[in-house]
């Protein structure tokens, strides 16, 4: 079995902006909303921790039994959340960075509303690809 | 009386729940003795077949009471206030039994779940959770009870001693055949049931032997009782009379007369003689036992150091395996069970603590763990430090995979997390168990309670929270605790609703639709089921298994298959239409709201109120209230929807009908409300077609692709007069279950009052509400041989149908109103014709129809504007018996045709030059079709006016050549023609002036004359003077309205030129004629639509055409009507230059006349005069002009070094003051005098015309030439 990441973007009022799974293959739609509870729950802890560092990464702020949940939290209040099973930190803290960058220069288009889904499919292509890049 | 008990019983509940929080309570029940009771089968039918009970039921109901008990171990003795114990049969000691141990536990408490947390409570974020906490400090009062009734009758045989029973009861009906031998099988010492050989448990114990003994049998029971007591000994032997006619067998606990029962004698004989002897016996074993083997022990453990592990284990297995007997570990474990079943914690907690040491963590874990929890225990009990133990003891059985008990544990580690009120590390002990492996029930519990401790830690996690009672509704749905399940989810829902969270959202919905329906809230399960496919997200297999769920649960739980709203199809509120005779459609009503207006004022159907003044400021009292639609019984309503099916399935509906509901309204009928809102099967078609229903439905099959929409007609036929509503759709969906669909129409949101504004109201849309009134007759209107393309001007004929369809009703009064009303004159002559006397106004037909008859009515059509027209026909009529409901009805037709281009026609016009009161009229015609072959003859041209007539110019009395009349395509035509005063009317006698006179000019006099004063020509022309006046008064208002946006005013040059805003005094000046030109064309080119292959024919009219009066050398004056310009209008707009209301500003007309060669000898006299005539003629019919003629000066010399001049000068009287009567003609004598022959011009004179306010002054621009000859 591969080993699973998923990546969502949350906006500001505990709303999906974005979501992929890595490696995008797996087809398992039971374990998705496990995810989505578990990712969702991790909100909690993020709002904790968001106020205790001035570091944009939170690093790894929850556990769900074998999962670890890892945070970003933009000077927007938009949260980059991964879901993932192993512990390395130095990739994930990259790749949040630069999915960071994608996202502000998505921003900078003036037909996006700000706290609204992400349905380009540039935005989507590149995600995938840093994905590629770090976590295979 | 009836609350006071409801409130009495819910306070004894709120009691008894209270004693479950005490959690030392929980643990003294668990530990506590155990009394194993068998029976054979036939004492076990025996009470089942009673009160489907049996022995221990009935013997476990006697140990409520409190029991003193003196035990005796060693040298200390014990009292123990409430001594008891716990009936067992061996199904519970069976392990295999657990699982359903564990669901009778979870439910015990089936009773306390509830529907919902906390009523009314929408939890979305942090905020809230204080709130929450407050109103509902207690969410989950099952718990205490729950985790009571699981302490309770948790047990592990191998590692404690609890369970093992301290006596067993052994009972046998004297309706077995051998007693005796029956109960020395059930028990033999030697042979002990298996369960007890499993598990060590000591055979010794004291056994109780018990015959029941029914009424009904005939059995000696105090033989065989005497026998037993032989066999057994007297002290163990009892007999148990029983009585199987009553509830458990007339052995039901009653405190008032317990002491009297049977059983309470042979129960007192077990607490208090055969356990306490039991125990203290067995203590004294133990302890001898364990110092008998002690100094072994030591020996091994030596042995053990020495040799090294590997050697030990072996041992140890070896132990293991040699002692069946008794090891010295399970003494002393036992002995320590036993003193903590005796309360003394002290002396337990010591033996535990040397047991211990004996045990470790890695080889035998649940040794380890049971151990350490009664540490836990103890040291609980004793008010001392056990966390680290409870702890311990956790992870070891955690580690040994004994999930239960470790559940028992974190029950009681989380009561002391609570006491800490360290909530956090609470929920997590508790989720972390309630992921393992266990009861699911119980794992829910679990969740459910880490969940709402979450929200109590000081950060209230209420995100984790919830998830966690999503994740308890799981566990209660495996459970199949539906109840808990719903309310799990419910509670949780709020926190995800409406964030696009799509799995949760869809796990959640799926969830709530499944046990909202199975806990029957319909409505909810529909709402969800909405939700669910609302986003249409789901694959088509996940789509096709809802939807199949859906119809199953729906089946299977709704009453006469009727769900009430359905989920789908989804209905596009906002393409409703209803079709309805008396009234438009949406689509086409800005054609025919302007004419249903006008019939409503012509009936005297005024619903606004006339506002005036002061009423203006309460405006929005006068209003009118939209009022609800009237229908006609027996007549078809038809509503048109699209629906759409939202899925990516394709769905079938079966019998999809309209749902309506009915109230009779009428004086003395039923004012019961009547609807169709259930199934539409066969017996309720029936009972429709059979006329017992106060409306008729249509069904219609249906099948809807995915994400289709479909377009469908519905009608509903309303069988007695009364309310009828519409509500929307029933249908039958996949032919299994019945619903109905409503139609949400949008509403007004009102906001005229304050209540109005302060609160979100809504109008009632009334669009699908319907007064059905008493049978009408109903008309029908067609058009017939309408032609579909005309030319412009085109007259033709055409016909109405008007056809009375009711069988039973008459129909009068018709009136008829056009969208075109200038286009159309119904009748064939002078004498049927009905005319139109304004253009708001209607046409009255002077018909009326019996029942099922018909009529046609013929009439003219001239096509006067060019492009695609649609005229729309609406005909009013009443009913000859009269309806107050409905005064008239109204039938509409409409038809459409092309108007297409034909001759376009110029005109001018100019003063004569030789007449005082002539005028020049032309006209130039052309044929603008390019490439059309289509030729156009001009056959007749006539003038219409009160005083004048005209005269060809052009030629004499017959057209000199055909060609000039025949205009072929992008051919022109001039004509010329004369306008002078008809001498037979003169404008001063003013009773002729009705009269018109009419001049006729035939091109070709072969043909007949058509008449213009008559039908249709003439009115088509009157008809096109009110368009033209309608048109220009909305010209003039719009003027008006742009001065009164305009802030400056601009006062226009020369007031007399302003416009008169009163157009009352249009044409009051006689001066302009009204002209039509009839043309024929032979056309079968260009139109294959055209079906008369004959003649066509056609008027151009060219009303008021103006002929005036003009002084060029005045600017104001100069008009410029002499110009050519087009008096077609094919458009329909006005092209007017020159607006036809200017009054003549100057009707004055002069002109000089004299010789124009006059021979004169200058040497006889060297002055040559010349008498002139100077000819002034007022062309006004009324005003009388007073004017000034003044000869001026000559020019000045134009070359001065000339000794010569070219001069001529004015003799006589050089100015005249002169007044002039209307149509009055003064010839005033001028003499002119010449000193030199040569050419002059003659005007140098001035006329000065006083008008009302200032003068004017004219100068002659005509050359008036005189040759001056000398002979």
């Amino acid at each position: 079995m591969s080993v699973l990441y998923t990546f969502l973007i949350i906006g500001k009022n505990d709303n999906p902006l974005y979501e992929i799974e890595f490696p995008s293959s797996s087809q398992k739609k039971e374990s998705t909303y496990i995810n989505q509870y578990i990712l969702h729950s991790s909100l909690d802890i993020v709002e904790e921790h968001v106020w205790k560092s001035n570091n944009m990464y939170l690093k790894i702020i929850d556990k769900y039994n074998k999962y670890n949940i890892s945070s970003y939290v933009t000077a927007g209040q938009i949260k980059l959340m991964l879901l993932h099973e192993k512990k390395d930190e130095d990739p994930i803290r990259s790749f949040f960075t630069e999915v960071h960058d994608i996202y502000l220069k998505y921003l900078l288009n003036p037909f996006y509303t700000f706290n609204t889904p992400i349905t380009s499919p540039t935005f989507d292509a590149r995600v995938r690809k840093l994905g590629a890049k770090y976590f295979f | 009386m009836n609350n006071n008990n409801n409130n009495n019983i819910y306070q004894q509940q709120i009691q008894a729940l209270q004693q479950y929080k005490d959690i030392k309570h929980s643990i003294q029940s668990w530990i506590t003795p155990k009394v194993l009771i068998l029976s054979s089968p036939s004492v076990g039918k025996l009470f089942q077949k009673t009160n489907n009970s049996s022995l221990h039921e009935v013997f476990a109901q006697y140990v409520m009471e409190k029991k003193k008990a003196n035990f005796k171990i060693g040298e200390s003795s014990y009292d123990l206030q409430d001594f008891k114990v716990n009936f067992i049969n061996s199904k519970s000691l069976d392990p295999q039994e657990n699982p359903n141990l564990f669901k009778d536990i979870g439910n015990t408490v089936d009773s306390l779940s509830t529907d919902e947390y906390c009523n009314n409570f929408k939890l979305r974020t942090k905020q809230d959770i204080p709130y929450f906490q407050k109103i509902c400090p207690e969410p989950t009062p099952w718990f205490d009870k729950y985790r009571h009734n699981f302490i309770r009758a948790s047990h592990y045989l191998e590692t404690e001693t609890f369970a093992h029973p301290l006596a067993c009861i052994i009972a046998v009906s004297s309706e077995d055949q051998n007693p005796i031998g029956m109960l020395v099988k059930m028990f033999d010492p030697a042979k002990p049931p298996q369960i007890f050989q499993q598990y060590n448990i000591d055979p010794n114990i004291p056994k109780i032997y018990i015959l029941v003994h029914p009424e009904t049998s005939h059995g000696e029971s105090d033989k065989r009782l005497s026998e037993m007591k032989n066999t057994f000994g007297p002290t163990v032997s009892y007999i148990l009379r029983v009585n199987t006619k009553e509830d458990y067998c007339g052995l039901h606990f009653d405190p008032s007369t317990a002491h009297l029962n049977p059983l309470t004698l042979i129960i007192n004989d077990i607490l208090q003689k055969h356990i306490p002897n039991y125990i203290e016996r067995s203590m004294i074993d133990l302890s001898e036992n364990i110092a008998t083997n002690r100094k072994s022990f030591f020996s091994k453990m030596k042995v053990s150091f020495r040799i090294g592990n590997k050697k030990n284990e072996k041992e140890v297995e070896q132990d293991a395996t040699q002692s069946n007997q008794v090891s010295i570990e399970q003494s002393m474990r036992k002995m320590a069970d036993q003193y903590f079943l005796l309360q003394d914690y002290e002396q337990a907690l010591s033996n535990y603590k040397s047991l211990v040491k004996e045990y470790n963590s890695d080889k035998s874990p649940n040794y380890f763990a049971s151990v350490n929890e009664m540490i836990g225990i103890c040291n609980f009990m004793l008010n001392k430090e056990s966390e680290s133990y409870l702890e311990l003891a956790y992870n070891n059985y955690q580690k040994a995979g004994l999930n239960h008990c470790s559940v028992r544990v974190a029950f009681l580690h989380g009561e002391l997390l609570k006491r800490k009120s360290n909530y956090k590390a609470l929920s997590d002990l508790y989720k972390q168990t309630a992921e393992k492996d266990i009861d699911p029930f119980c794992s829910a519990v679990l969740w459910e309670q880490a969940g709402f401790y979450l929200m109590h830690s000081p950060w209230l996690l209420f995100r984790k929270a919830c998830m966690r009672i999503v994740m308890a509704g799981d566990k209660y749905s495996e459970a199949g605790k539906r109840k808990h399940a719903l309310r799990c989810y419910s509670f949780s829902y709020s926190v995800y609703e409406g964030r696009d969270w799509n799995f949760i959202d869809d796990h959640l919905h799926l969830s709530l639709v499944r046990y909202s329906f199975f806990q029957g809230h319909t409505s909810d399960a529909i709402l969800f089921v909405n939700k669910l496919l609302e986003k249409n997200c789901q694959s088509f297999q996940k789509q096709n298994s809802i939807i199949r769920e859906f119809l199953f649960i729906s089946k299977s739980y709704t009453k006469d298959n009727y769900i009430g709203e359905l989920p789908i199809p989804s209905i596009l509120n906002d393409s409703i239409q209803v079709g309805l005779n008396d009234y438009s459609s949406e689509a086409s009503k800005s054609i025919w709201r302007d004419m249903e207006d006008g019939f409503k004022k012509e009936a005297q159907i005024i619903s606004k109120p006339q506002l005036q003044g002061f009423d203006l400021w309460r405006k929005d009292l006068f209003v009118e209230a939209e009022k609800e639609r009237t229908a006609v019984v027996e007549e078809l309503i038809t509503v048109e929807v699209e629906i759409k099916n939202p899925l990516q399935i394709p769905l079938q509906f079966n019998r999809v009908h309209l749902v309506a509901s009915f109230k009779d309204t009428t004086e003395g009928g039923t004012q019961m409300e009547e609807s169709n809102m259930s199934p539409l099967d066969d017996q309720a078609l029936e009972k429709m077609q059979a006329g017992e229903t106060p409306f008729i439905v249509e069904p219609v099959d249906l099948l809807l692709g995915p994400s289709e929409t479909k377009k469908l007609l519905f009608s509903i036929q309303p069988t007695r007069p009364g309310l009828l509503v519409i509500k929307g759709l029933g249908l039958c969906m996949c032919g299994v279950i019945w619903g109905k669909r409503e139609f949400k129409l949008k509403q007004k949101r009102l906001n005229k009052t304050k209540a109005h504004r302060e609160s979100v109201m809504y109008e009632p849309n009334l669009s699908l509400t319907f007064r059905v009134t008493s049978p009408m007759p109903r008309l029908e209107v067609q058009f017939l041989e309408f032609a579909q393309s005309m030319f412009h001007g085109e007259l033709r004929q055409a016909k109405l149908l008007l056809k009375n369809c009711s069988n039973k009703m008459g129909l009068k009064n018709v009136r008829i109103r056009l969208t075109h009303p200038s286009m159309v004159c119904f009748g064939t002559s002078d004498q049927d014709a009905s005319l139109l006397e304004s253009l708001d106004s209607s046409v009255l037909l002077n018909i009326s129809l019996k029942a099922n008859e018909q009529v046609t009515i013929p009439f003219w059509v001239r096509a006067i504007q060019i492009g695609r027209h649609q005229l729309g026909c609406l005909v009013y009529y009443e009913s000859e018996a009269g309806n107050s409901d409905l005064k008239y009805r109204l039938a509409r037709c409409q038809t459409e045709f092309e108007v297409k281009p034909s001759i376009r026609v110029a005109t001018f016009s100019q003063q004569s030059s030789s007449d005082l009161n002539a005028y020049i009229l032309g006209i130039e015609v052309d044929n603008s079709m390019i490439g059309e072959s289509t030729a156009f003859n001009l056959a007749q041209f006539s003038a219409i006016s009160k005083f004048w007539k005209i005269q060809p110019l052009s030629y004499q009395d017959q057209v000199p050549n055909k060609s000039i009349v025949t205009i072929k395509s992008n051919q022109f035509t001039n004509l010329f023609f004369r306008i002078c005063p008809n001498l037979e009317t003169s404008p001063t006698q003013q009773q002729q002036q009705d009269k018109l006179s009419i001049t006729n000019i035939s091109f070709d006099p072969s043909l007949s004359m058509f008449d213009s004063s008559s039908f249709p020509v003439y009115n088509f022309l009157e008809l096109e003077k009110l368009l033209i006046n309608y048109q220009l008064s909305q010209q003039q208002q719009q003027q008006q309205l742009q001065q009164q946006n305009q802030p400056h005013h601009h006062t226009t040059s020369g007031s007399s030129l302003s416009l008169s805003p009163n157009s009352q005094q249009n044409y009051d000046h006689p001066n302009h004629l009204d002209l039509v030109l009839f043309w024929e064309c032979n056309s079968n080119s260009g139109s294959s639509l055209n079906l008369l292959s004959g003649n066509r024919i056609g008027t151009l009219n060219f009303p008021n055409i103006l002929f005036l009066p003009t002084h060029y050398s005045d600017s104001a004056l100069s008009t410029p009507w002499g110009s050519w310009k087009s008096t077609t209008s094919p458009s329909g707009k006005i092209i007017t230059l020159i607006d036809p209301n200017l009054k003549i500003q100057l009707p004055l007309r002069f002109q000089l006349h004299s010789d124009l060669d006059v021979n004169h000898s200058f040497q006889q006299n060297p002055l040559c005069i010349v008498p002139l005539k100077l000819q002034l003629m007022n062309c006004s019919f009324v005003h009388q002009l007073n004017l000034t003629v003044e000869c001026l000066l000559p020019h000045e010399n134009v070359f001065d070094h000339s000794s010569t001049t070219s001069q001529y000068f004015w003799t006589g009287s050089t100015k005249t003051t002169i007044e002039l009567k209307p149509q009055e003609i003064v010839n005033l004598p001028l003499y002119v005098c010449f000193n030199q022959p040569g050419v002059y011009n003659i005007n140098r004179f001035k006329l000065s015309v006083k008008l009302s306010e200032s003068s004017k002054d004219i100068y002659s621009t005509v050359q008036h030439l005189i040759t001056i000859k000398d002979t």
